[in-house]
């Protein structure tokens, strides 16, 4: 796999950055380690973006409790409360 | 009447403290009231101290930027103090670019400018470039009056950034630039840019050495 597959530049043509951490990485290489790329990208680069791929493999997301999964569950947790009737 | 006359004469005083701090000098106490100080120690890391600049400095139109990074706003800590958040961001089709300069014979002098109470800094970015090729002419040429974007990189990687929104840096003169008048003298072009800061940050930044796209 290349960082490719799992990031995309954004904001500018494929080329040479100088990042404070690495140094200068040309990012028309694909070849560049993905470690690298992740590592970047976990601090702020403005110039990345996720691909699909890179949120199912490296950042896989933890499971969902039940109550995050299904409305009504939520909606039964915290019940949206009716506008309560003016006293007249 | 009376009345009418006070505030007139607050809005006149609020103006001009806005004009003159948007300019960036006379930057006051307010904004370090929340600070404390703290110890300074050695401070380095490994041991490292090396002078001098990287034999690369970044240079782009003052213009063709589209974000500036932010400077600390009432800093917690006198580090935060130091320190510039985010990215230059160029605009769509503009980039910066490397100037490549001799060892040793690049520095950043860091100068205190104006009186009391409204005190800022002068940073002069000095670097002589060899030879004397059609490229460094032109580039010379090109910036000598234009407003200006630049970055210099001391020998431990760290980052100064000259310009902001408000002011450029600007090529404001010519050292030691021509041929030498002996065969082991030095031919090239020393230039030397200025820029004018209210406080002095670390530009912990990218430099995107190519072009933006789809950007304001």
């Amino acid at each position: 796999m290349i960082w490719t597959d799992y990031f995309t530049l954004i904001k500018v043509l494929p080329g040479r950055i100088v990042t404070p951490r690495f140094g200068t990485l040309d990012f028309s290489d694909p070849y560049l380690p993905v470690g690298k790329i992740q590592t970047l990208f976990d601090n702020g680069f403005p110039y990345l973006k996720t691909t699909w791929l890179e949120k199912d493999t490296l950042y896989p997301e933890p499971p969902k409790a039940v109550e995050n999964i299904s409305g009504i569950s939520r909606e039964l947790a915290s019940p949206v409360k009716k506008p309560s009737k003016k006293k007249t | 009447m009376t009345k009418f006359d006070i505030q007139e004469s607050k809005r006149t005083v609020s103006i001009l403290t806005d004009w003159w701090e948007g300019l960036g000098f006379g930057m006051n106490a307010q904004n370090f009231k929340n600070m404390d100080f703290a110890d300074i120690g050695k401070l380095l890391t490994d041991g490292k101290n090396l002078g001098g600049l990287a034999n690369r400095i970044y240079f782009g139109l003052w213009n063709g930027v589209s974000t500036w990074p932010t400077d600390p706003s009432a800093p917690a800590t006198i580090e935060l103090a130091g320190t510039q958040t985010g990215d230059v961001v160029m605009k769509a089709g503009k980039r910066m670019f490397e100037l490549y300069t001799t060892e040793d014979a690049a520095k950043l002098d860091i100068n205190v400018i104006r009186e009391e109470v409204g005190k800022g800094y002068e940073l002069l970015l000095h670097v002589f470039a060899p030879g004397l090729h059609k490229k460094l002419l032109g580039f010379m040429n090109a910036t000598k009056n234009e407003d200006l974007v630049m970055i210099a990189q001391d020998s431990a990687g760290q980052n100064y950034l000259m310009g902001c929104v408000i002011r450029s840096a600007k090529f404001s003169a010519s050292d030691g630039s021509g041929t030498g008048s002996t065969t082991d003298g030095r031919l090239g072009l020393g230039m030397t840019f200025a820029y004018r800061s209210a406080n002095l940050y670390v530009y912990s930044g990218n430099i995107p050495l190519t072009e933006a796209v789809g950007s304001v």
